[in-house]
């Protein structure tokens, strides 16, 4: 059950704010564990501790690692996964919101998972790094609605 | 204190990350209203880093998806949410000025009086 929800779809960013039911969100969710002959891309987290992610209908927690200043996670490609945050301010201990969104990881790429309060709901965008442009990064073409 | 009065002191989400060429600055604090101050914090911040860097301009983008495109803003994003205020910005460290660019020691010192004043010069 989801309420009070906004979803704009962008090149690069779905916003959804508000909140879930916790029977959604609680509890036992599993780490990934990906096979040994997965095909993975990373993705870098910034204000992000631990994304959870559905894959063919099954939800997941991604266990970041560290390096550095530098914290990631590794997803499949070739498959359209959904991620979602649970914990928006998480150097604040409070989780006001969940943002949700879906990206189908290309192999070779390297995406950074960004969540933010804006306005007054929260916001999930995610990018591919891309060395040819001047910021360092470019918009996830993949990017659509959450599938979970 | 320079998100909320009296409450507790605000607290930097984004020490040392970024992503490509790109520096996270990142603010969060209780309150349900954005004040100068809440902007001041992190523009300095924002700041502090290109000084760090010998950096004389930036380019700051409200998020990743605006840095993607390379649609700079003025300001930082803030968001308001269940008492507690965020603002944050990617930023991109330039040695010459560009159309939009920020010039570091005068962010330095607009919003170096605001944090200590409150009020803007």
């Amino acid at each position: 059950m989801i309420h009070q929800m906004h979803i704009r779809r962008s090149s690069a960013a779905i916003w959804v704010g508000g909140s879930l039911a916790a029977v959604l969100l609680n509890g036992c969710t599993l780490p990934y564990r990906p096979s040994a002959d997965a095909s993975l891309v990373q993705v870098i987290l910034l204000n992000t501790a631990s994304p959870n992610m559905c894959i063919d209908g099954n939800w997941f927690r991604l266990d970041a690692a560290e390096q550095g200043t530098t914290r990631s996670v590794m997803v499949p490609t070739g498959k359209r996964i959904t991620l979602r945050v649970d914990d928006v301010l998480l150097s604040a201990g409070a989780s006001t919101c969940r943002p949700t969104l879906s990206v189908e990881p290309a192999a070779g790429t390297r995406l950074a998972l960004h969540s933010a309060l804006a306005g007054h709901t929260c916001l999930i965008e995610i990018v591919r790094e891309d060395h040819n442009t001047p910021t360092g990064v470019a918009p996830e073409p993949s990017i659509g609605p959450p599938q979970c | 204190m320079l998100l909320c009065s009296g409450c507790e002191s605000p607290t930097e989400l984004s020490t040392g990350q970024g992503v490509g060429q790109l520096h996270y600055v990142a603010f969060t604090g209780p309150g349900d209203k954005l004040t100068e101050r809440t902007y001041a914090d992190t523009m300095l911040r924002a700041a502090q880093i290109a000084k760090n860097h010998n950096k004389p301009y930036f380019l700051m983008y409200e998020s990743l998806e605006s840095a993607a495109l390379n649609i700079p803003a003025r300001m930082p994003r803030a968001g308001v949410l269940h008492g507690r205020v965020m603002v944050s910005a990617f930023i991109l460290l330039l040695d010459q000025p560009a159309p939009a660019a920020r010039t570091t020691t005068a962010v330095l010192t607009e919003f170096g009086s605001v944090a200590q004043t409150g009020t803007p010069r």
